[in-house]
């Protein structure tokens, strides 16, 4: 064999390498929108609405910095399903959409409750969208929300990312992206839960001037069967969280006395949980067990809380609060008889033989079995003064 | 023409025109004993060049004997040639005693007690002494005797040992090679005193006949690797080496391969340094630039100031210049396969940066890369090319039309401008892989703007396989990476401390791999300390 013929047959060789290619197309960057958020709607006429949150820039020349080089510009297109919607759109847009950066995913109330299948399946097959994508779940309208002007955040699908982020400052909202979501609604129990977006009201704990519309996320939506079946509340949520291992941080308040001006907040540094299963007459009898540590961050007494008698009463006090989140929480998943904390899964999981025994009959079982919550909680530090910033009294 | 050809021969001596005839002279011609014969064959062979002197001196207590000297003018220290030569045997000694000179022949009886001076040797043949005349020497030929004697007094205008542009350094000689090899020598003999530094000469270039001297360690280098440099260039047979790039581009192993499987450098120390790893050094005359084989690919990111300095920011540089190798070959493909196939991998605050900027750009992103590459490439060589005070123009046209007007004017990506930058500068890290790192990039660009990443990987994997299947005197170009070799690491990615190098390169097959005592690593003296 010549070098000629060599050559040639290692080239050949190498050009085979050019099948392997699955899909592949070349689209030029500016040929691209970039989407930053997507929202489904239910319409009136049963139509699925598709809101897309397009990023436009334009040349740096224009102004001064790429931040403020940022438009927003907001799509809407209806379909008779969620593929149909979203193609419909493009006629509204003159390039292309690209999915892969987008941020969030909002569901309208009403598609919610009539079952969000198409939306997720879509989102796992299709190659360019990515399951880390957040999902929220909106009080009303999902197109409503996409609307929303920030005056900080420049990109609102960002804005809202990074308050799903912050979750472990309060941990009153929980986090679930498209491949957690799976994760969950897959479950035995097929139950999960969305993080829960709205308008806030006046009645509610934040203050709203005038026309202002301010977006809050918090709590969470819970879904049976893919469907919205209904809505947890922020202390709701927390004690799902405490169970799930999923609090990272946040405020737990302790009234030391009848008094409103009493109280002292307590920063949750960890928490951990176990679930224990016990089996008595074959049903199952759970036992959550709960370890936390926490730290004095804030109070209003005059009392040296340095001394033990007093940090052991308001530890006393933080776990009963905890084992009332949890309690609260349970009795809610009783009512909308939805197994949120996951112990199905745990009694899958570890029994599974007993769990076949139980499983056509779980939802009774649930609202029946004893659910024990123990608390175990440390108080680590008082932060760094030790009584109160007036000389105590006593 | 054939005319021509006919007067030519007529004025010539029959030799003469069987040697021009050849365009070769015959090593066997000797002189004759008859000295207007020699001149005349002499000047026939030669020509009626301006720059070749010949002149006749009488000598002996009657001035009855006839000689001639013979030089080229300006090769020649025409002082040293007068003192040494013509003064003791036209002024001082009139009297020379012709008679004694007996049957050794007069030429050597002149060399023998008349002619002072350290060099110089007898011949009785023609092509050794117009060779040598030609070379720079001076030719004495004596009536009546068929020996010359050639008289080194070589003496030209050359530069001064300067420090070379092409490797600056911060710390370390700044001794750089001239053209003139004989300085060369000498600045390797000043380094290596070994009494088994080899430096063979031979001459290559029928016409030019320069000399080429191959340097190595007698005992360290393989005697089989000095065999094969000698045999490759002995097989040149051309009419000029006017540089050692002649001779690089006859003796590689891979002509069509674009890597350099031959280094080369000006630095007398890194040529000393690569001589004592055992490497063969071959210098050529008329050259600052000495050839050194057997070259390994990774000898490309060492550099003379990673063994000056401490190992520690050493090893870092090493790093920095594979990264750069890396960078600087493939920024510009990275960019087309990003912003055409996959811009899912951008982060994604940098994908709105980099879109905003490609707002507006009239071109596709490969074709603004090809642009920026070839305005590049154009402003790199014309920096080279310019005389210097007008570089300076260059630079600024090159920097405010192209970097600033370009961006503005929204005919080019700022990223661009600032990926093109990178590539540049990265690419004069590794200096010895600048040419081929250059080539490789466009082939990069056109298959990334194929098929993207896996274009950029097909084209990876061929270089590789080609590296790969280097040799270089046949050592394997990529040693030690493939095949591996462990001690040889010590020097590869980072550089180990002196003291832990006790070995020489072993993949390039030395004959003595022991370079230093096996404890050398420097710890404070125990008794020392108790004091």
């Amino acid at each position: 064999m010549n070098d000629l013929e060599k050559t040639v047959k290692i080239l050949l060789c190498l050009l085979l390498g050019f099948l392997l290619c699955g899909c592949w197309d070349r689209r030029e960057l500016e040929s691209l929108r970039i989407v930053s958020a997507i929202g489904f709607d239910l319409t009136e006429k049963e139509q699925y609405r598709v809101t897309v949150q397009l990023i436009v820039s334009s040349p740096p020349g224009e102004q001064a910095n790429s931040e403020s080089a940022t438009k927003l510009s907001i799509n809407s297109a209806t379909g008779v399903s969620p593929l149909t919607a979203i193609r419909n759109l493009s006629h509204t847009a003159a390039r292309r959409f690209f999915w892969s950066d987008n941020k969030v995913i909002i569901i309208g109330e009403t598609l919610a409750q009539k079952g969000i299948t198409p939306v997720i399946d879509l989102w796992l097959r299709d190659h360019q969208p990515r399951l880390r994508n957040q999902l929220l779940v909106a009080e009303g309208e999902a197109k409503t929300f996409l609307e929303d002007e920030s005056k900080t955040e420049k990109i609102v699908a960002k804005k809202y990312e990074d308050i799903i982020e912050n979750q472990e400052r309060t941990s009153t909202l929980t986090k679930t992206d498209v491949k957690n979501y799976i994760v969950q609604a897959n479950s035995p129990g097929k139950i999960a839960l969305v993080p829960k977006i709205s308008f806030a009201s006046s009645q509610h704990k934040y203050e709203v001037k005038g026309k202002e519309k301010v977006v809050i996320i918090e709590g969470a939506a819970v879904f049976k069967n893919n469907k919205l079946v209904g809505w947890l509340n922020e202390q709701e949520t927390r004690g799902r969280e405490f169970v799930q291992k999923n609090v990272k941080g946040g405020i737990i308040t302790v009234a030391l006395s009848e008094k409103q001006e009493d109280f002292v907040d307590l920063e949750i540094l960890k928490a951990d949980s176990k679930i224990i299963i016990d089996w008595l007459e074959r049903q199952p009898v759970i036992t959550v067990k709960i370890k936390t540590i926490s730290y004095l961050n804030e109070q209003s007494t005059e009392k040296d809380l340095s001394k033990p008698e007093i940090l052991e009463r308001i530890n006393q006090l933080y776990a009963n609060k905890i084992r009332e989140e949890i309690t609260t929480s349970l009795a809610k998943a009783r009512q909308l008889n939805t197994d949120y904390f996951g112990f199905s899964t745990h009694i899958y999981q570890r029994h599974p033989k007993l769990w076949n025994q139980i499983k056509s009959d779980w939802e009774r079982v649930f609202a029946t079995m004893p659910v024990e919550v123990n608390v175990e909680s440390e108080i680590k530090r008082t932060g760094t003064i030790h009584g109160s910033p007036l000389k105590s009294k006593d | 023409m054939k005319l021509a050809k006919i007067r030519r021969k007529k004025n010539q001596l029959p030799t003469a025109a069987k040697f021009i005839e050849q365009r070769q002279l015959d090593q066997k011609e000797k002189l004759s004993s008859v000295l207007e014969e020699n001149l005349c064959l002499i000047r026939s062979i030669i020509g009626n060049s301006m720059d070749i002197v010949f002149r006749k001196f009488s000598f002996g207590p009657q001035k009855q004997d006839q000689g001639a000297i013979i030089w080229i003018d300006g090769l020649v220290d025409k002082k040293l040639v007068t003192e040494n030569i013509l003064k003791p045997l036209m002024v001082e000694n009139r009297r020379i005693d012709v008679e004694k000179a007996g049957s050794a022949g007069m030429a050597e009886f002149i060399a023998q007690n008349y002619i002072s001076g350290d060099q110089l040797f007898l011949t009785n043949k023609l092509a050794q002494l117009i060779n040598s005349i030609l070379s720079g020497d001076t030719g004495i030929i004596f009536a009546g005797d068929d020996t010359a004697i050639i008289y080194k007094a070589r003496n030209w205008e050359g530069r001064g040992v300067d420090e070379p542009d092409t490797e600056a350094v911060v710390r370390g000689s700044r001794e750089g090679f001239v053209e003139t090899i004989n300085i060369n020598t000498s600045l390797l003999r000043r380094r290596i005193k070994s009494p088994f530094l080899r430096l063979e000469a031979m001459k290559i270039g029928r016409e030019t006949q320069t000399t080429v001297v191959i340097a190595y360690l007698e005992g360290i280098a393989n005697q089989q690797i000095v065999t094969e440099v000698k045999t490759r260039l002995n097989k040149i047979d051309t009419d000029s080496i006017l540089e050692s790039g002649y001779l690089e581009q006859y003796i590689e192993d891979s002509p069509f391969s674009i890597f350099p499987t031959i280094s080369n450098s000006e630095k007398p120390d890194v040529v000393a340094a690569k001589i004592l790893e055992g490497r063969i050094a071959i210098l050529t005359d008329g050259t600052p630039f000495v050839l050194l084989a057997p070259y390994l690919f990774i000898e490309s990111f060492q550099a003379t100031e990673d063994y000056y300095s401490r190992p520690y920011y050493a090893s870092l540089l090493r790093l920095l210049r594979f990264s750069a190798a890396l960078i600087t070959a493939f920024a510009p493909a990275v960019y087309v396969a990003v912003v055409s196939f996959h811009q899912e991998t951008i982060p994604s605050q940098l994908l709105l940066t980099v879109s905003a900027a490609r707002e507006g750009v009239p071109f596709p992103a490969y074709m603004e890369t090809m642009i920026m590459l070839f305005i590049y490439e154009g402003l790199r060589e014309a920096g080279i090319r310019m005389p210097r005070p007008i570089g300076q123009a260059v630079s600024i046209v090159g920097a405010l039309v192209i970097g600033e007007a370009a961006v503005r004017a929204g005919l080019v990506g700022a990223p661009m401008v600032i990926i093109t930058a990178i590539t540049a500068i990265f690419s004069f890290l590794v200096p010895s892989l600048t040419d081929s790192l250059s080539l490789l990039r466009l082939p990069f660009v056109v298959l990334a703007s194929l098929v993207g990443y896996f274009g950029i990987i097909m084209g990876v994997l061929a270089v590789v396989v080609h590296l790969a299947s280097l040799r270089s005197l046949g050592v394997p170009y990529l040693s030690p990476l493939a095949p591996f070799n462990a001690e040889m690491m010590k020097d590869t990615f980072i550089r180990a401390p002196l003291w832990s190098l006790n070995k020489r390169p072993s993949t390039i097959r030395v004959q003595d791999e022991k370079r230093e005592s096996d404890n050398l690593m420097p710890r404070p003296d125990n008794r020392n300390e108790e004091r």
